[in-house]
């Protein structure tokens, strides 16, 4: 059986007496204990991050909190904390890869990637702690799901998964002069996973899909595929052929419903309303219909 | 009409349909303009209802010559008639489709002039997408009874899943309610998809079908053939008779083929399979009235011999007033349906036989407890099972273990002995399971075996629910006294079922079974 992480599970038996040695208490002979006042800052890129981990396993401490800001932005709360700025280097950051690889390995080091993607509260620290459990005990840390930071850490990469599903399907294309733009608004950075799904189906099409809470854009071309910043989006003229397919859409979908058999709490179960401003079919009035018609 | 008008209509007449999935397929898009197919499958929207919706499910046409009973679109039924182009499809799939809006095309039609005819415009629209747009998304499209094989064929090269309506559960209920169909002309096209289905795979190495072969054909033999649909003649159609069949209808259509033939280019290259995603059929539950034995053994057999990838039930929705039909007022048995769906569940993945959860004397699911619950209450003497030597069947077998469960503890007492304790922690839920379990040849410890505390373990919330309001009714019996109704299923059961029936009066008696362990 492959779980949510995409490893390799043992049973529950190995999860069980893995957990007594646990208990067992070795574990803070070789972690360092965190200290809940000290913060680090790095520049919230993956490598800064990975530089986080290796700063702090060269200093034997542990954070309190790791913020993606630096220094010259401010920090709130500043004079709570010892602060220390940990400085991207593009060599650390590659030592530290590598060392997850080798000592944990690969399908750690994927899940550590995907989690960086996820919006669980106070990530870095957490994966922080789970990297360091990880150098400690191996993979097995993975089965150890009474620990908070594993189980935050699982829980994030499970949050991913759920939210790249909803938005293989939740995904609304505009033809806008040829090109297809689509607008969402992901709480978790879902870009990077959603793209070779996309890539693949549309290869031939020119497209972009420009997600408004991370402010990030995935562009493709034929051939050509691209995850860059930008700062804001907004389809300016939706052409008249545009018009006609969502009046279609939107048709097509109070069709099908069979009224008597309405449930709006399945609907809600399966599309929360959060989707519902990036969905043509639920952002479409009806009178888009009655207007087409006049139109006509 | 303008395309507008003509979607609303053909979508209004193919929302009853059940089937609508696009699993159970992967495709690349690479090779095709555009297209690719999942084999989780995707949904896109959820309707009102909170159904999914993944493909774009119409009709051709709501134009009908057939006069099936039960249908809003018969002929001899008042309604706006309209039909899509063949061009007028492909484009409106082909838009949805590049708008991510839909997963493919679900295209299903009444029968306009005839079932060829009909045929020929679906066969038509497909060819658009396939042929000259190079569509690569999925495509499930519905046979019409009575379609020369010829045709069919060409369908199953072009679609990716394909399925013949076994509408009604029994040659009787068809002969009544659609009388313009029959056995034979639906049996026909299913025998031919199927051999049609098996020489691919064979043809590429691969092992078809659900099962073993040669589990299957243990099965095949060990089924009664007289609860099997159509009085048993399930197997009366050999292959030979389909070929035969073929060549002789195919005749006056190929004719007609050598230009088309010139426009056609292999939408892949070396492309031969046909339907990849197998074949499905649907029935429509409570519009006759077989009992849930005939309906299941019927599940089976189609399961069996004709290598379906799923048999769907729709709770028959009263559209029209017919004598001939529950009346217009009938609610629509959906709790029924859902237990089949559970039943069939059984059948696929739990090595269950129809004849095993349903018998002469026990006709009918069970109105509160699960098929699987009901089977395991029928059969003390098989229970409690020691979680630690009873085999994988065995532990699928016991109420409230599924398939995952069943494997977790398979796996987990290779190490050690498991204990109750342990079972909790690898994660198989107890609540039923706990009845019918030993570990390590304990039962469960402090447990409550008084009848009550049973009943209520063995019901889900809404089982529950829906036998308190039973019972509430049955102490006031004075307010329904006028009512008498044998529908002991229906959603809301207020407007039925004024008094404790026999399954509530038997879900009280199997209390006392499980004293055991
Ligand atoms: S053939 Fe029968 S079921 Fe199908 S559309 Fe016509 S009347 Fe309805």
């Amino acid at each position: 059986m492959r779980n949510d992480t995409g490893v390799r599970m043992t049973d529950g038996l190995a999860e069980r007496q893995f957990a007594y040695s646990y208990e067992g208490k070795e574990l803070h002979a070789v972690i360092p204990a965190t200290t809940p006042d000290l913060a680090y800052y790095y520049d919230g890129t993956w490598e800064g991050w990975l530089c986080c981990v290796g700063e702090s396993y060269l200093a034997k401490e542990i954070p309190g909190v790791i913020v993606p800001q630096t220094e010259e932005d401010g920090f709130v709360e500043e004079n709570l904390f010892y602060t220390r700025t940990i400085v991207t280097r593009t060599d650390l950051a590659r030592r530290v890869c590598n060392g997850i690889v080798a000592r944990i390995g690969a399908d750690f080091l994927q899940i550590l990637q995907r989690v960086f993607c996820s919006c669980i509260p106070d990530k870095e620290a957490q994966m922080l702690l789970f990297t360091h459990k990880g150098f400690r005990y191996g993979k097995q840390i993975l089965y150890l799901r009474q620990d908070v930071a594993v189980k935050n850490v699982l829980k994030g990469l499970r949050d991913l998964g759920r939210e790249v599903d909803k938005w293989w399907g939740f995904v609304r294309f505009s033809d806008v002069r040829g090109i297809l733009v689509a607008v969402i608004g992901a709480k978790n950075h879902v870009l990077p996973f959603i793209a070779p799904h996309f890539c693949d189906r549309y290869h031939n099409e020119t497209f972009m899909i420009f997600d408004r809470n991370h402010r990030m854009a995935l562009l493709y071309r034929p051939g050509e595929k691209a995850i860059v910043p930008m700062e804001e989006f907004a389809i300016a003229e939706i052409s008249e052929e545009e018009q006609r397919y969502r009046s279609l859409w939107k048709q097509y979908y109070d069709a099908i419903e069979i009224q008597p058999r309405h449930n709006e709490t399945c609907r809600r179960t399966h599309m929360p309303k959060r989707y519902w401003d990036f969905l043509t079919e639920m952002t479409e009035s009806e009178d888009c219909i009655s207007a087409y018609k006049e139109l006509k | 009409m303008d395309v507008l008008e003509k979607l609303k209509i053909l979508a209004d007449a193919a929302k009853y349909d059940a089937a609508c999935t696009s699993s159970g397929l992967e495709r690349k898009g690479t090779g095709f303009a555009m297209g690719s197919s999942r084999d989780f499958g995707i949904c896109h929207s959820f309707a009102g209802d909170g159904r999914c919706i993944s493909l774009l499910k119409v009709l051709l046409t709501n134009c009908c010559s057939f006069d099936c009973v039960y249908c809003v679109n018969r002929r001899s039924n008042a309604a706006r008639r309209t039909a899509f182009t063949p061009r007028e499809l492909a484009d409106l799939t082909w838009q949805f489709y590049r708008r991510n809006y839909i997963e493919g095309l679900f295209l299903s039609s009444a029968v306009w002039k005839s079932p060829d005819y009909t045929s020929e415009q679906m066969l038509k629209a497909l060819e658009i997408l396939r042929y000259e747009y190079q569509f690569g998304g999925y495509i499930h499209v519905k046979v019409i009874p009575g379609t020369s094989p010829l045709l069919v064929e060409k369908l199953g090269t072009l679609a990716d899943r394909i399925s013949v309506n076994i509408e009604l559960p029994s040659s009787g209920s068809l002969q009544k309610l659609a009388p313009d169909k029959s056995k034979d002309k639906i049996l026909l096209p299913m025998k031919q998809i199927q051999n049609k289905i098996s020489e691919n795979r064979q043809g590429r190495g691969r092992f078809g079908g659900i099962q073993p072969v040669g589990k299957q054909k243990e099965l095949a033999k060990g089924t009664d053939a007289n609860g099997l649909l159509y009085d048993g003649s399930i197997t009366n159609i050999t292959k030979e008779e389909t070929d035969s069949r073929c060549l002789e209808e195919a005749t006056p259509y190929a004719s007609q083929q050598t230009d088309r033939n010139a426009l056609q280019k292999p939408w892949k290259k070396g492309r031969s399979s046909f339907a990849p995603a197998g074949q499905s059929t649907q029935m429509i539950i409570g519009a006759s009235p077989e009992s849930d034995r005939q309906i299941l053994r019927l599940t089976e057999g189609l399961y069996h011999q004709y290598q379906m990838k799923r048999v769907f039930y729709s709770a028959y929705i009263p559209v029209v007033e017919d004598s001939r039909l529950p009346s217009k007022e009938t609610l629509p048995p959906l709790w029924r349906e859902h237990r089949l769906y559970q039943a069939d569940w059984l059948l696929r993945f739990y090595g269950f036989t129809a004849s095993e959860l349903l018998d002469e004397t026990n006709p009918q699911l069970h109105p509160y407890l699960d098929p699987k619950c009901h089977w395991a209450l029928r059969h003390p003497e098989g229970f409690p099972v020691e979680v630690n030597r009873a085999s994988f069947d065995e532990l699928l077998r016991v109420p409230g273990i599924g398939t995952e469960s069943a494997y977790r503890i398979v796996r987990a007492r290779k190490l050690c002995l498991l204990d109750w304790d342990g079972l909790k922690y690898i994660g198989v839920v107890l609540k039923r399971a706990r009845y019918f379990l030993l570990c390590k040849g304990k039962p469960f410890p402090l447990l409550s075996r008084s009848k009550e505390d049973f009943l209520m373990a063995m019901m889900s919330p809404k089982e529950r629910a829906l036998f308190r309001q039973r019972e509430r009714q049955w102490f006031q019996p004075s307010l329904f006294d006028g009512f008498t109704t044998d529908a002991p299923y229906s959603e809301k059961g207020t407007a039925s079922v004024p008094v404790l029936d026999d399954r509530q009066k038997e879900a009280l008696q199997c209390v006392t079974i499980p004293v055991f362990g």
